[in-house]
């Protein structure tokens, strides 16, 4: 008996030991993880982006299909640019024939906030090896909104999981702008609007993070740092600054911020019973 | 076919400016050891940027002329509100659209 508890409680440490260390080092023990189960999360996280994708990039198909370009024009920019709203906001100034300079300039003002996505998401990255370039390129605000709310379940490669959710929304892009230019002739529906889901999708992931964050600082700094903006630089103009003044405000308040973010509040049932255990110990 | 060349070369600008936007972070902090406060950001950075964005969508609403914003108002409200309830992104999006795209042809 003496025996055989002795070796249950070496299983059970070791147990605890190879948790404690795949939670350290992601990636420590290959078999842990189970393929399908990381598929399915990986499409799970995704399906919002690519049902919005598939539908904002058909809109895209359709207006390049009005305005007289080939499938292999969808085609380059979506694999290409991947920026739903640089692309739609290409058409008009690619019919209008602006010179490629003022398009430069055009395409930084406009994509200029995606400076101050990878902050954070360089180690994370990394672990990619050759595919790192890759990852950098195919970050675009959907895929940002999904990684920085990824939470990986138990037997759920991290690594795999990230490349799949990025591989996926990338290719549903891709296959929602080829859809509206080959499509774009039969659908006699009105779209306009369609693009509505951009911002849908937005507003989900807000209501997520304000149910996950433990606090709602980083929310405040955000509408307070847009609506200076709007006022001082106009709604044209106030994505850049507002990005700045955010970040610089969060640096300001960081103390405050860590604080309310790492607040321990017992969340399970088991842990309430465990600090009132200590408590009665302590006494 | 001169356009055509013309528009392929206005998708490689836009690529390129893009590709080198999306690297900068990664070649600033890419190559040394992080300092703490780029952790952190990266951690708080989301939750400020994910309401901007959303307003960002926004900005071309008027709200200063009829029918002052209203459709998308209402359709925000509502996404928010099915979010909350469904927990379920795809038919808070899809009810949420469909209705906007209604209102627009319809009601406003």
């Amino acid at each position: 008996m003496e025996v055989s508890k002795e070796v249950k409680e070496n299983i059970k440490t070791k147990n605890l030991k190879e948790i404690k260390d795949l939670k350290e080092k992601p990636g420590i023990d290959k078999r842990a993880y189970s393929m399908s189960r990381t598929f399915l999360y990986a499409f799970g996280q995704s399906s919002p982006i690519i049902f919005s994708y598939i539908v904002v990039g058909f809109a895209f198909g359709i207006m390049m299909q009005e305005a007289g370009y080939t499938p292999l024009h969808v085609l380059f920019a979506g694999m290409f640019i991947y920026s739903g709203s640089l692309q739609i906001a290409m058409v008009p100034l690619m019919v209008a024939g602006t010179s490629l300079p003022v398009m430069a300039f055009a395409a930084f003002i406009i994509n200029s906030r995606y400076m101050f996505y990878g902050i954070g998401y360089t180690e994370r990255f990394k672990r990619q090896g050759l595919l790192y370039p890759y990852m950098i390129f195919a970050f675009p605000d959907e895929v940002y909104c999904v990684f920085s709310s990824t939470a990986y379940p138990t037997g759920v490669d991290p690594d795999k999981c990230d490349l799949l959710t990025a591989l996926m929304c990338h290719l549903s892009w891709i296959s929602g702008g080829l859809l509206g230019v080959f499509l774009g002739d039969a659908v006699s529906f009105d779209m306009s609007g369609i693009d509505f889901a951009a911002t849908c999708l937005f507003v989900c992931i807000c209501v997520n993070q304000w149910r996950e964050y433990k606090s709602h600082i980083p929310v405040y700094i955000g509408v307070i740092a847009a609506a200076l903006c709007i006022i001082i630089f106009g709604t044209e103009n106030f994505m850049l600054p507002a990005l700045s003044l955010s970040l610089v405000l969060l640096v300001i308040m960081r103390k405050r911020t860590e604080e309310a973010m790492t607040e321990t509040e017992p969340e399970t049932g088991f842990d309430k019973v465990k600090d009132s255990f200590m408590e009665e110990r302590n006494e | 076919m001169n356009s055509s060349i013309y528009a392929y070369g206005a998708i490689i600008i836009c690529a390129v400016i893009t590709i080198i936007i999306r690297a900068l972070p990664f070649l600033v902090f890419g190559k040394k050891e992080l300092p703490p406060v780029v952790d952190y950001l990266g951690k708080v950075l989301p939750g400020a940027i994910m309401i901007i964005l959303v307003i960002y969508c926004l900005k071309g609403v008027s709200f200063t002329s009829a029918p002052y914003g209203a459709p998308e108002l209402i359709c925000v409200l509502i996404c928010v509100l099915l979010q909350i309830k469904l927990k379920n992104s795809i038919p808070s999006i899809a009810i949420s659209t469909a209705l906007y795209m209604i209102l627009i042809r319809t009601v406003f």
